[in-house]
């Protein structure tokens, strides 16, 4: 997975071409986001990208804590923090989540 | 998408057991059902087999599958069930057969003719993105978008024209809850079977397959295009009743202690309901004995039907009501889509002893019976966790142990229920102690691996399927009783054998015996002439011989060489403890059930030839800490030897839990003997 591959440390660094903060998704709070990077070890991202946890997907953190709860492709799915910890996510800006939620 | 590199790790399974038949004529139409989990996939496949189905292992593999014949417009053809799937890159050994069979790379199992894919209806992004794959397997395929019922109730919107040109393969809308459909969609795969046409590969998702860097993301944008141009609603608005739900089954104390309740109710409806069933079996077995032993010849043939074989079934069909219901409530409970709540509250505890939160329905489970809570460790996906779980699960007091601690218990404190109780709990509480202990043990030396951490979907709560649910749990009990029975019915004639080989006949036994038993004749006591002769027979058989043989092995436990005795005989089932200390204690076959007070009575008096008491406190305690550890019942070792394929596991559980139950028995014994 190519995803996979990359080692990373800094989300901050994660897109240079993306204004927006990216966060990992364990602590993306009530706020949604779009997933830009996996970094999770082979085995874990197959698991967490076939159930929808992939680059380009929409995620919203429904339930924080350990294991959590995402939103994602239309299902709710429970993760350990430590595995949404290796799952960065480019937050929307406030304005727009409020429009979504409304 | 291959995964033909890395082949499987999974045992070999010896032929003879139900493998599907490889030589299926070549008229016969298979069909696969593949689908992710949660999307209907069992609903339809028991819509469309009922009964007719049979459960297989996929040639070479301990992984099962459900297969049935059915008719399909004049031809024959075979559904095959299999694994439920996220994806075709597999991450667990099932769906790596579930994959492996559906490309056709599994040997003996021809590829499907026809790909029959169930779409759930109300999650139609997420199911797309397998759908993408599979129709890249470039076999005839039919989409059954299931859950169409829930999908119209919940205002959403299929345009059928535009997914059938999206996906380039027929597309039927059906519900496996009201059969609605349903005759549409075998016709579509009647006629899919006949044209063994390949999908059309619209060109978007053509271009998934060739797309450079992560193709996953190609196909998810894939799976929202045709969501969006095929669909109208929101799907999400429907989930807010089970996520309102969630709030408190997954919150961090209330849903700890929902769980609680969950399975507190479920084990008093299984102990209490089971009671019911057990007694008519007891009852029906006890008449069936009997009607056959006034029937046949007085003799070893009597008693080897009576005693042996009526007995040895009964004795194991006894559980059967028991075990069916544990399948019954898990089946309704996963149906529901509690189970995956479960699992999410219970997986950061469970961490602390190395095991997935998947482990403790399971390890639960097994309170009741292990062979249940044995087949029920499927769902672990790492093959070391559900080793670990499996090795451990026989140490919880599972209900076969409860007439041997209620025995102890009533020889140590006859008139103070409350340090009875306590003992009680203390057995239960040592048994959990100890499998939660020994799981940690394993997974940090011979299963030595990272936990994985928990990924699972929490499906929508839906009502569960009494039909499902039954129907699961037919075949389980079945499969209990062909996998159990067979073992317990040659256990039982070989233990039969030993309790009653050679034949001694009064001449052989010693003088004072021969005096007492004359003494009894003369008196008219006849039941006490039976059975001091029952209690010498027994006692000069192979196994009572064997018994004197290893009571120098358990004479640091404390055991005498009736208990010992009493091991050996309940090897196979150790309920059968109290039975033959009825007859070692001279009370006769029906001594135990006649009354469990003369058996204590008799017991609490008993002397060692040299004096002093037998049944001390020491003794005691001893007893109940072997039984609580010690394995023990053979049809849970032949259950895990089929769970994992090979011998070695389940002589490894039995090794260790022997070794376990002896020292922890010794250390008891000799501290209670110093105390004291």
């Amino acid at each position: 997975m190519s995803a996979s591959a990359l080692p990373t440390a800094n989300p901050q660094l994660a897109s240079p071409e993306m204004a927006v903060p990216a966060l990992p998704l364990s602590e993306l709070g009530g706020r949604q986001g779009r997933v830009v990077r996996v970094t999770a070890e082979a085995d874990d991202a197959l698991r967490l990208m076939a159930l929808g946890i992939c680059v380009g997907r929409r995620v919203e953190l429904v339930k924080a804590g350990d294991p959590l709860i995402v939103r994602v492709v239309g299902a709710r799915v429970g993760l350990s923090a430590r595995l949404a910890a290796q799952v960065v996510v480019a937050v929307d800006d406030q304005e727009a989540s409020a429009t979504t939620a409304a | 998408v291959s995964t033909t590199t890395n082949k499987l790790e999974l045992p070999l399974l010896t032929p003879g057991c139900a493998e599907p038949k490889a030589r299926e004529a070549a008229d016969t139409v298979t069909i696969a059902l593949v689908g992710n989990p949660n999307a209907g996939k069992t609903s339809l496949f028991n819509r469309l087999t009922g009964l007719r189905a049979k459960t297989a292992n996929f040639p070479g593999t301990t992984v099962e599958h459900r297969r049935a014949s059915l008719h399909l417009e004049g031809a024959h053809a075979t559904l095959v069930d299999l694994p439920g799937l996220y994806s075709l890159e597999p991450s667990t050994p099932d769906e790596r057969v579930a994959v492996d069979a559906l490309e056709g790379q599994l040997p003996g199992m021809p590829a499907p003719d026809v790909i029959l894919q169930v779409v759930d209806a109300t999650n139609l992004e997420r199911n797309l993105f397998l759908t993408s794959q599979v129709l890249e397997l470039k076999r005839p395929m039919v989409a059954a978008l299931n859950l169409s019922d829930a999908a119209e109730k919940q205002g959403l919107k299929f345009d059928l024209a535009e997914l059938r040109e999206r996906l380039g393969c027929p597309v039927v809308p059906v519900s496996a809850r009201t059969e609605q459909g349903l005759d549409q969609l075998m016709h579509e795969v009647a006629k899919a079977a006949r044209l063994r046409q390949a999908p059309e590969i619209h060109e978007d998702l053509a271009a998934c397959g060739s797309c450079r860097g992560c193709q996953y993301a190609a196909r998810y944008d894939w799976a929202e295009a045709v969501r969006s141009s095929s669909m109208r609603g929101d799907p999400v608005r429907h989930g807010r009743f089970s996520e309102a739900v969630d709030r408190v089954l997954t919150h961090r104390i209330a849903g700890l202690f929902c769980f609680g309740l969950v399975m507190a109710l479920t084990f008093l409806l299984i102990f209490w309901a089971a009671t019911f069933p057990m007694d008519l079996i007891d009852g029906l077995f006890g008449l069936a004995s009997e009607t056959i032993g006034r029937w046949l010849p007085q003799g070893d043939l009597n008693s080897l039907v009576t005693d042996g074989v009526i007995g040895g079934v009964g004795g194991m069909l006894v559980f059967l009501p028991q075990i069916c219901l544990l399948f019954f409530v898990l089946a309704l409970l996963e149906d529901s889509g509690y189970m995956a709540r479960a699992a999410f509250v219970m997986d950061r505890l469970m961490h602390k002893v190395g095991l997935p939160g998947k482990a403790f329905v399971p390890l639960l489970s097994a309170h009741a019976c292990a062979i249940p809570a044995i087949m029920s460790t499927r769902v672990i996906e790492d093959r070391r966790d559900r080793l670990a779980t499996i090795l451990v699960l026989p140490l919880m007091t599972c209900s076969a142990r409860i007439p041997v601690y209620a025995m102890v218990t009533a020889l140590l404190f006859p008139r103070e229920p409350l340090k009875a109780a306590g003992l009680f709990a203390g057995a239960y509480a040592l048994g959990i102690t100890a499998a939660l202990s020994m799981a940690w043990v394993f997974k940090r030396t011979m299963l030595k691996g990272p936990i994985r951490p928990l990924v699972i979907e929490l499906p929508n709560y839906r009502l569960p399927s009494l039909r499902n649910a039954l129907l699961l749990t037919w075949d389980r009990g079945l499969a209990f009783i062909t996998t159990a029975g067979t073992t317990i019915l040659v256990i039982s004639l070989v233990l039969w054998a030993l309790a009653n080989y050679p034949k001694t006949s009064v001449e052989d036994w010693p003088a004072e015996v021969q005096a007492r038993l004359a003494q009894f004749t003369a008196a008219g006591d006849d039941a006490a002439a039976e059975a001091l002769t029952q209690q010498q027979e027994l006692e000069h058989s192979f196994a009572g011989q064997i018994g004197h043989a290893i009571e120098p092995g358990f004479a640091p436990l404390g055991f005498d060489w009736k208990m010992s005795v009493g091991v050996l005989s309940s090897f196979a089932a150790r309920e059968v403890i109290v039975s033959t200390l009825a007859v070692l204690y001279g009370l006769g076959a029906d001594g135990a059930e006649e009354g469990v007070d003369s058996l204590l009575g008799t017991m609490r008096t008993a002397t060692h030839p040299g004096g002093g008491l037998v049944f001390t406190t020491a003794t005691c305690l001893s007893l109940l800490v072997f039984y609580v550890l010690a394995m023990q019942c053979l049809p849970t070792q032949a259950v895990a030897r089929r769970e994992t394929g090979s011998w070695k596991w389940p002589l490894l559980q039995l090794g260790y839990m022997t070794a376990l139950a002896y020292l922890a028995a010794l250390v008891t014994y000799q501290v209670a003997s110093l105390l004291s």
